[in-house]
This record gives structure tokens, sequence and C-alpha cells, in this order.
């Protein structure tokens, strides 16, 4: 798979959390798996307790990474091993959870509980998998560092340049630009079909797109057509690096708040469990 | 707006919805939302009184099933290898777990909570001392060995009971002796003391009794093994030379033939009765 983007920069898979997550993830399964032969793992048996306690620590460390976030001055490690470690706990928890529960769902609030924990843990590996999508320097163009604002007024930009080039063309081409190109140029918005597309992939579309048209343009309108192919691939280079961007904003307004109500939540089981 | 505050003013209004609606079903008396899974069926009209069962901060405790429960009496005798606390019902009876979920029933495992053992005592671990002969309490050396019995004839000396329980009659001399062994005026004879010894061991009483490392109380019912051979399972019999030295089968003949397959249940409680 081509990338502009290098992928072990970001890459998930990489460091020693891998590997942490693996002789983990064996070392539950093998204790649960003893144990259950013996004994009933239930919410309310000694082992399902365990699971539960180490459920909620696990929880508490989940919530440490945004506060690592907030402390970028301190050198508590790399942002990056945080992120994995965020991720993976995550998972082992999620994992954990199951256990603790007898892979079951119980009544209406504990049901609601392991899939608003569900929920959590899989928002946040679409987040993950949008964070390694993202250019890594999503404000960087070239040599300049932009604001998001300074991105999006290019993009505004680029598209008044298109609009001007096919004022001054025929009425069939400017039919044809409103209808096929225009489109392409003018997405700002968040686009969850963005998600799993790659730089390239999305320019070679667009390629595809100007390579189709140029069989149906007149001669005379063929230098507008690349004109605009050229201010199309430019915009979308800025669009797609804005794009990734605004859903890893949009994602934040899923995993926080699920991950704030599921906290909420926790409180709430705890107290619960320890009432009756 | 700044995505993080949105995402937090998402976070606490969804916080709010959820905790007013569970503070709507609790208000109105619907407590099953917390449950932790349904209540069996017998059970099931306490849905909504939590109060019935659960002591707040104590959990359930005995005195709250003892209420209904009376007949129910304590553990036989305190059980060996357990700690010093009372056994609890809930260590054994799981409740919450489905409609469906026969409370009664004891899964093995439960037993394994407090009864730590690796495996079932086998035929040499059976303590004979307490045999009531049924010729006035006398021990009998009356061995299989010596008699050679066939399976068929088993009866010959095995008389069946009245008694539900047992369904054979422990040998006595009048039943089964005499019809060899026939001595005028038996039992009260006193004259030849070397044939008393022929069969008479000594004057101990013997009763059976199943060592204190388990459950003591066993029940086992002929009738309900009348199908089986007497052979099939006391495979031993031609080894016993005294009556001291009984064929007991183990539980390993129990098991492959019978129990632990699927069709019949391999409970502890099958055999051994926990509750005086």
């Amino acid at each position: 798979m081509k990338r502009d983007i290098p992928l072990e920069d970001k890459s998930l898979l990489r460091g020693k959390w891998p590997v942490v997550f693996s002789v983990i993830l064996i070392s539950l399964f093998s204790l649960y798996y003893i144990q259950s032969q013996t004994t009933i793992v239930s919410p309310g048996s000694f082992l399902g307790m365990l699971y539960g306690i180490i459920s909620m620590l696990l929880v508490l460390f989940l919530l440490i990474y945004r506060v690592r976030k907030k402390l970028f001055r301190y050198k508590l490690g790399t942002m990056q091993n945080w992120l994995q470690g965020h991720i993976y706990i995550g998972v082992i928890c999620l994992i954990i959870n199951l256990m603790h529960s007898g892979a079951s769902f119980g009544g209406h609030f504990s049901a609601f509980f392991s899939v608003l924990f569900f929920l959590v843990i899989v928002s946040g590996i679409v987040g993950s998998l949008i964070y390694v999508n993202v250019p890594l320097s999503i404000t960087k163009y070239g040599k300049n560092v932009m604001t998001l604002d300074d991105l999006t007024s290019e993009l505004q930009q680029h598209l008044k340049k298109a609009d001007k080039i096919a004022e001054h063309t025929s009425e069939s081409f400017k039919d044809m630009y409103k209808k096929s190109l225009r489109p392409c140029l003018s997405k700002t918005s968040t686009n969850w079909g963005y998600l799993f597309l790659i730089e390239s992939e999305l320019l070679i579309k667009r390629q595809n797109l100007i390579e189709d048209l140029r069989a149906k343009v007149s001669s005379e309108d063929i230098y507008d057509l690349d004109a605009i192919g050229e201010i199309m691939e430019t915009r979308e280079k800025i669009a797609y690096r804005l794009m990734k961007t605004n859903l890893l904003q949009k994602w934040l307004l899923i995993h926080i708040p699920l991950s704030f109500l599921m906290l909420v939540l926790l409180i709430i089981h705890i107290t619960i469990t320890f009432y009756y | 707006m700044d995505k993080y505050k949105a995402s937090w003013i998402i976070s606490i209004i969804g916080t709010v919805i959820v905790l007013a609606a569970l503070y709507y079903y609790d208000s109105k008396g619907k407590h099953h939302i917390f449950m932790n899974g349904e209540l069996s069926l017998k059970h099931s009209k306490l849905v909504n009184s939590c109060e019935s069962c659960h002591v707040p901060w104590k959990g359930v405790q005995n005195e709250a099933c003892l209420k209904c429960h009376k007949k129910v009496q304590k553990h036989q005798e305190k059980p060996v290898n357990q700690d010093e606390r009372e056994s609890a019902c809930i260590d054994c009876h799981f409740e919450h777990q489905g409609r469906s979920h026969n409370i009664k029933a004891v899964d093995k495992k439960g037993c394994k909570v407090c009864h730590k053992w690796d495996s079932h005592p086998e035929k040499g671990k059976i303590r004979e001392q307490e045999l009531k002969s049924s010729i006035n309490g006398n021990t009998i050396k009356l061995g299989h060995k010596l008699h050679s019995l066939k399976a068929d004839d088993c009866e010959w000396c095995h008389l069946e009971s009245t008694d539900e329980k047992a369904s054979f009659k422990l040998a006595s001399y009048d039943d089964a002796c005499s019809n060899c062994h026939y001595i005028a005026g038996h039992p009260d004879i006193t004259e030849d003391t070397e044939s008393c010894k022929m069969c008479h061991l000594n004057q101990t009483s013997f009763s059976l009794k199943t060592e204190k490392l388990f459950l003591t109380t066993t029940k086992f019912d002929h009738k309900r093994h009348n199908k089986a051979k007497c052979v099939e399972c006391h495979t031993d019999y031609l080894d016993a030379s005294n009556s001291t030295d009984n064929p007991y089968p183990s539980i390993g003949t129990c098991t492959e033939k019978c129990h632990e397959m699927n069709y019949i249940a391999d409970n502890c409680t099958v055999c051994h009765t926990y509750h005086k």
C-alpha cells in the first residue's frame, strides 16, 4: 500500500506494547481457564471481583492519558507510548470486563454498562485508525506551518481560482464543471468516507476523473481542464489533511462523552455492588 | 466552538439524561433495572423488593433466606478444610442467573469453594469402624473370597429390605448364614468358642462412615441402581477376606459406568447431603 507518510512513525504495532499486550492476554486467558475448571467465575466470586478491581484500576490508568496530554512539559514518556498504552490497555480492559461478568450481560443496568464499555473501546480503536491515517504534520504544508483556518481559506482560494478559470470556458464545459468538478472542489466538511482512504488513492481518483473528462471536452477547453486539474490536486492534498483533522475532532465528540458517561456508570456500578 | 469544550458539554448533557432516566426508574420502584440478572422463577415475586434479601452494605445474609426457608438446617458438620466463617447460602445457591435457573441445584464447583480436594477419595479411604453387624452387634469374619458368591447369588444372603433408602438388609445369621452353617440354638450357643471364631472376628461394632474430609452424610439407594448387577459395582468382592473388608465400589466405578456422563448428573449433591 502506497503512503505519503511513513507508516512506522505512527504505527501502533511497534514498540513494547504489542509484546506486553500479548503476554498479559495469554496470562489472563490461562488464569481464567485454570480457575474456571475448579470454581465458578461469576462477578461476585473471588476471581470475578479480582477481575472487576483490575478492570477498574485499568480504567483509572486510561484516564491518566488525558492528564498526561496536559503535562507535556514533564518527562513522562513519549506521547506515542502513552497513546499505544491507552489503546492496548483499553482492549485488555474490555477482555477483563468480559471475564469479570462471565461473558454475561446481566440485568438492564449491567447490560447498558457493558454495551457502553464496548462502545468506548470500539470508538477508541476507530480513533486510533483515524489517527494513524492522519498525516503526521496536519498543519504543515510544504515548509510553511499553517493553522486550520489558514488551510480552510486556502481551500476557498483554490475554489475561487477554479471558478474564475471556468467562467471563461464554453457553456458545455461550464455545465460539466458545475456537475462533475465543482462538487469535488467545494467539499470542506467531514466526510466519514475518507476514514480509510489513503491520500495517494484520493489523488489517483481525481486524476482519473480529469482523464475521463478530457475525452469529453473540446480541444479549446482542454487547457482550462488541465489547469483546474492542477488546482484540484493541490487542493485535495490540503483538503485531505483538513478532513482527517475534522474527523479526529468529530470523533472526540463521540469518544469523550461515551468515556465520561462510562466513568459515571462505573461509579454507580461499584456503589450498587457494595450496597447490595 | 472548541471541540474539547463541545465534547464536555455533550458529556455532561448525556450523563444528566442517563442519570435522570435511572432516577426515574428507581423512584418508580423499578429497582430491577439494577439487578445483575433475572431472578429465578421461585424468587420472581421478589423482583422489586431487593431489601427482602439484600441488607444495605452487607449483602445477602443467611437470615434473609431462613425467613422463608425455615426448614433448611445448617451445614451437616463443621466442614474440614474450611475457614472459620459460617457457610453462606449464597456460596452454593446462586441467584440472578436467569428465570430458568434452578437455584436448588448445586454445581460441584460450588462445593469445591470450601472442600479443597484434587480427587474424590477412593475405596481405601472408606472407614468401616461403625458398621453395625446385624448379628448382635458383632463383627463377622465373613469373607466374600471364602464364599465365592456368584453375581446372581448375592440375594442369597443380602435380602431385600423394606427400608426405602437401603434396599438390602445386612446379612443376618437367621436369613443368611443358617442356610449353610446351621447351629442349633445360635446365637445363644457358647460351648465351642473356636467354632465361634470361625466367623466372629471381634466384639467391636462398626459402621460405614466416610472419612471427614468430605461431606459426611452419603446417601445411596440400591433401588435406584437395581438395573445393574451387584458385581458390576462390587467388582472386588472376591478379594474380601472378612466382613470388615467390604467390597465398596470406588467413585471411579460410579463415574466410569454412569456418572459424569451427559445423561446422569454428576453433582456432589447427588450422593452427599449438605443440610442436616
